[in-house]
């Protein structure tokens, strides 16, 4: 007997009959694939709405980048540009850079102070300056005076001041002082940082009523020792514009 | 190795219809049984595997080469199904229901016992080699048609074979055993 045989008579020995096995298995197949085919078409009708949806969800995706980043974009450009402690800080450094062109008088004699306006204020325009109260200290004495503008101006406005014949810095104190702290007061019971520059900020003028009718105004304090010559000269630095004024 | 029907599609996908399919498949059933049956020694688990496979053909039929070997490219589909449930359930020291030896042998009984000991004996061989064995000697498949459906080289299935005989009768001449 041949291996051939042997195998045959041994798996058939214990095989069962096929009788009808063919049949059973296909129709179980084609019930399947029917099924199958079923759960396709199901899909395939879900599909295009399936796609509209997942279409309209990519576009809200994307224009809510969009319109977030432009948002984001915005917002750091209005942070870049606020005014950060009352000026465009790259134009205050260069007016910070111009040099001062104050007059060297040689007596008090020679001290020509002015220029005035028809009003009578110190300064040739576009800013000019008023000379108000005073207030004594132990170091000196603190002018009250009022800065103003009746024409638009724009941009930080630097106000530097020395005494003629000492040399010495005019300091300023309160509101719109700025430069290096060079020392330390107390002015009608407030104690103060003295500082050696004044800077106004164009877009934050004062309001209030009494001062309404200049286009800006800025009330201001500016300290002198008690040993100033009483001769001063101011020069005021803005975009656009430059102009000194003496006090004698 | 590469399976018959893991071959990647090499024509577009064409939908048939449940009667076509069904016209192509009925007559490789009864051969897919017997292979089953034969690798797996469990009638149920033959049906079961037979069943999957029969499913998975229909999903995989445009994957085949030569639509005129769909036998071979069945088988091994049947094939790979019972690979897969083995891994399931190892059936491979299957009781056969008869006792290791009997004290008065008949006729009948000692045909019996040789045929559960040469079954035993495919049992025990590696998948590769059951399966060639299988469709070499039951389904009386030729050496192309088995490297297709295991989806190797002729020359390989012969090697393949030749290992296998001498494992299954060591003492069995060869032309003998393929005679």
């Amino acid at each position: 007997m041949s291996l051939r045989s042997q195998i045959h008579s041994a798996f058939d020995e214990v095989a069962p009959s096929t009788f009808g096995l063919p049949e059973r298995v296909v129709q179980t197949a084609v019930t399947e694939i029917q099924g199958h085919r079923r759960r396709e078409r199901l899909m395939l009708r879900l599909r295009v709405p399936l796609s509209l949806v997942a279409a309209f969800v990519l576009i809200a995706l994307v224009v809510g980048v969009l319109i977030g980043g432009k948002l984001l974009h915005d917002w750091n450009l209005f942070r870049s540009s606020a005014p950060a402690g009352g000026g465009d800080q790259s134009v205050l450094a260069q007016l910070e850079a111009r040099p001062l062109n104050f007059p060297t008088p040689a007596t008090h004699g020679d001290c020509m102070p002015g220029p005035y306006n028809s009003a009578g204020s110190f300064g040739k325009g576009p800013l000019y300056a008023d000379g108000g109260s005073t207030s004594s200290t132990s170091w000196g004495l603190y002018y009250h005076n009022l800065a103003y503008a009746e024409t638009h101006i724009s941009g930080p406005v630097l106000i530097r001041a020395m005494d003629l014949f000492t040399r010495e810095r005019v300091v300023f104190v309160g509101r719109y002082a700025a430069g290096p702290v060079v020392g330390q007061d107390t002015v009608d019971g407030v104690a103060v940082e003295q500082r050696t520059e004044l800077v106004f900020d164009t877009s934050q003028a004062s309001n209030d009523s009494y001062l309404s009718q200049y286009k800006f105004a800025w009330p201001f304090t500016a300290g002198v020792p008690k040993s100033w010559s009483g001769s001063t000269a101011w020069q005021i630095d803005g975009v656009g514009f430059s102009e000194v004024f003496v006090g004698c | 190795m590469q399976q018959v029907a893991d071959v990647k599609p090499t024509a577009p996908t064409q939908a048939i219809s449940e009667r076509t399919f069904a016209d192509l498949l009925t007559p490789l059933i009864e051969p897919g049984f017997r292979l089953a049956l034969a690798m797996l020694h469990d009638a149920q688990a033959a049906e079961d595997a037979v069943q999957e496979a029969s499913f998975t053909a229909w999903r995989k039929l445009d994957r085949m080469r030569d639509p005129g070997r769909l036998r071979p490219w069945f088988l091994g589909v049947v094939a790979n199904q019972c690979r897969n449930a083995r891994r399931r359930k190892w059936v491979a020291d299957v009781s056969l229901g008869l006792p290791e030896r009997l004290s008065v042998v008949s006729d009948e009984e000692e045909r019996s016992l040789r045929g559960a000991d040469l079954r035993r004996a495919v049992a025990r061989l590696r998948h590769q080699d059951r399966l060639v064995v299988v469709l070499y000697f039951y389904l009386d498949m030729p050496l192309e048609d088995i490297a297709a459906v295991a989806g190797s080289s002729v020359g390989a299935m012969r090697a393949r074979l030749y290992r296998s005989i001498r494992k299954l009768r060591p003492d069995l001449d060869l032309q003998e055993a393929l005679g």
